[in-house]
């Protein structure tokens, strides 16, 4: 099968008065039609930036994509006119963020915000655009959603707003839908609701999707693969079974280590020594061994490459595929 | 079995709303009543909104309660005079979620720690500043920190300076409101390992409040369960976790992602929390509530009993019940 989405060997720099800072450091990774792929790093691990670069949506003054290739369909993205990208977004590629009350504009109800995507892309006259809006909000199983489309979004919940803006991202049969950290900010009932109805929805549309989130278990009870990133790399992917049971790369080990659970005997917490290393000046090699408890020599010289443990499970480690 | 550090009776907290449509009143907390014992921890979990974090600063003193009272060490901080009262407040001292905003940009961090002494009686300079060092070393932070600014730190850093201002008076209880939410998981587990050790070195008592269940059960001996300002469980841990008896408490549970589970998440309930503003008649979680009945639409359940430490507020629960579950 042919991938929806292929990156290859990205590398975004932000370039600041202090020099360049490798932000995205070389990634791969495929994401295949209808497939649940989970991105899941700490802050400043560059998953939001992968999100963004997909979409053009880097800071032109600052931010620039440095090497590498983001292949949608087949077709080359990096390069696009920013109209070529306007014909890409909300189209065939959409986006759900974290923050639903800045995503929509406080100024214009819901039925304008929904049915404006609707005349844009699909080019339907106003009245067309409304049913077709209204039949989206039904869909995300918003309650009453005639009465929905009237009102502004300061009137609903950060629940109801982010079914609205998942409404407004499938309604024009979008195939790859990034969304970024969609229930960071929901409360649990809430995110339980949400996952589903983002599984359910693009389940029966065919949509892939990329869920980019911090949280492990949510990768657990959602994606059928994960990747983990760390640092502007990927250090490992592959099914959420064979990762989160069976974690080859340090950090992978060291952050589940790290999470208290909700069952089981409750254990002291193993924290991770050190902090997140500073993107301006980058540890040498692998990026992770100045905090890694099983380093080496060669860790601090070459930076291991992403390969193959098992079957569609990779790891970028010296100690773990290296040497096979 | 000892006192309890600190007792809550019956507290209620409403916040006036003056509006175009005449006064109305908004109840945070609707009659709740709590007791931590000396060296334990209790968790506070709820979703936002269920009022957790206005009990915790009616705890603190920095709201003033509606009705009820708070005790703490048996004395009523409400009747305290002046003085009095400010020696308790110093053995209660507070951790809060964001330590970008909750520690002042414009102070060292060894300012920032010697603050509460030198408002609190402590004159001779060298003496603080050798009780600010040994401050920063229960947290792990070394002399080299003194003159830096809260900006120079990174956000696990930051809280454990807020953790080391808050141990400066010898605290007996602090209200740690949600102390990790802010901070990235390998970050998180070094507070809540330092929170522990802290604990078992100064037996010191904590109101944990926490969205986070798998963060409460790690920490806490006792939790209880807010909804829309009450308390409609309380249990020890293990128990709660184990055997939830409240509906809400088992939708709270089924809801949060389990890392050791693959199965797509269960959606238990698909409408979301009423407003305060407007409670729901009797038993404020009825309209989510998959077994409501008549009884639970008009009156609004009390606690029970159902051993020493696990308390239920449910109309469909009966100690028989819990019985003949236990035999089979």
């Amino acid at each position: 099968m042919e991938p929806l989405l292929k990156i290859k060997d990205l590398h975004v720099d932000f370039l600041s008065y202090a020099g360049a800072a490798h932000a995205l450091n070389g990634i791969d990774f495929e994401l295949f039609p209808g497939e649940f792929l989970g991105l899941v790093g700490e802050s400043g691990s560059g998953k939001s930036l992968t999100a963004n670069s997909v979409l053009g949506l880097l800071p032109r003054k600052n931010a620039v994509i440095a090497k590498g290739s983001i292949l949608f369909e087949g077709e080359e993205l990096v390069g696009k006119s920013e109209r070529e990208y306007q014909a890409l977004r909300g189209k065939k590629i959409s986006m759900v963020f974290q923050e639903p009350m800045n995503a929509l504009n406080p100024a214009f109800k819901i039925g304008s915000q929904v049915t404006e995507i609707l005349k844009l892309h699909q080019g339907v006259t106003a009245k067309k655009a409304r049913t077709e809006a209204v039949r989206w909000l039904a869909r995300v199983r918003i309650p009453h959603p005639e009465e929905i489309m009237n009102v502004y979004p300061f009137e609903l919940s950060g629940g109801m707003r982010q079914r609205v803006l998942l409404a407004m991202a499938l309604s024009c049969g979008s195939k790859l839908l990034l969304a970024d950290e969609p229930t960071t900010a929901l409360d649990v009932s809430i995110q339980a609701q949400i996952l589903r109805l983002i599984r359910d929805t693009t389940d029966s549309l065919g949509t892939s999707v990329l869920l980019i989130t911090h949280d492990l278990a949510v990768v657990a009870q959602t994606c059928q693969r994960v990747a983990v990133m760390y640092s502007g790399n990927i250090v490992e992917s592959g099914p959420v079974s064979n990762v989160l049971r069976l974690p080859r790369h340090p950090y992978t080990k060291a952050l589940l280590q790290a999470l208290p659970h909700l069952d089981g005997p409750i254990k002291a917490l193993q924290s991770i020594p050190g902090t997140v290393p500073n993107l301006l000046t980058p540890p040498s090699g692998c990026r992770f061994h100045p905090r890694c408890s099983v380093a080496e020599k060669r860790c601090q010289a070459d930076r291991p490459k992403l390969l193959s443990v098992a079957e569609n499970h990779y790891v970028a480690c010296w100690r773990e595929s290296h040497h096979v | 079995m000892s006192k309890p550090i600190l007792s809550l009776r019956e507290v209620v907290k409403e916040f006036p709303i003056r509006g175009a449509r005449g006064n109305l009143s908004f109840r945070a907390v609707n009659h709740v009543s709590l007791d931590v014992f000396p060296g334990e921890t209790v968790g506070l979990v709820g979703e936002s909104g269920c009022g957790k974090s206005t009990l915790g600063y009616m705890v603190m003193d920095l709201l003033p309660i509606t009705q009820g009272e708070i005790l703490f060490e048996g004395q009523k901080l409400a009747d305290a005079s002046k003085v009095e009262r400010r020696k308790l407040q110093a053995k209660i001292q507070i951790v809060f979620q964001d330590p970008q905003s909750s520690l002042n940009p414009r102070f060292r961090i060894g300012q920032i720690v010697e603050e509460p002494l030198r408002l609190n009686g402590w004159r001779d300079k060298r003496e603080r500043k050798n009780l600010v060092l040994q401050l920063l070393s229960k947290v792990s932070l070394g002399e080299e920190y003194l003159r830096r600014y809260p900006h120079e730190l990174s956000g696990g850093q930051r809280q454990r300076v807020a953790i080391a201002r808050a141990l400066s008076l010898n605290p007996q209880l602090i209200v740690l409101d949600e102390p990790t939410s802010a901070l990235d998981v390998s970050v998180q587990a070094q507070i809540l390992n330092l929170l522990r050790e802290l604990q078992q070195n100064l037996n010191l008592s904590y109101l944990f409040i926490s969205h986070n269940l798998a963060v409460i059960r790690h920490l806490s001996s006792k939790v209880a369960v807010m909804y829309l300002g009450q308390i409609v469980e309380i249990s020890g841990t293990d128990d709660l976790f184990a055997k939830p008896l409240h509906p809400y408490t088992k939708m709270l549970l089924s809801s949060v992602p389990n890392l050791n589970d693959e199965r797509p998440l269960e959606v238990a309930v698909e409408s979301e929390m009423p407003s305060a503003m407007h409670p729901p008649s009797g038993c404020s979680f009825h309209p989510r509530c998959p077994q409501a009945s008549e009884l639970c639409r008009q009156f609004n359940p009390e606690l029970q009993r159902v051993n020493d430490l696990h308390w239920v507020s449910c109309h469909n629960f009966t100690q028989k019940e819990e019985e003949t579950k236990g035999d089979a």
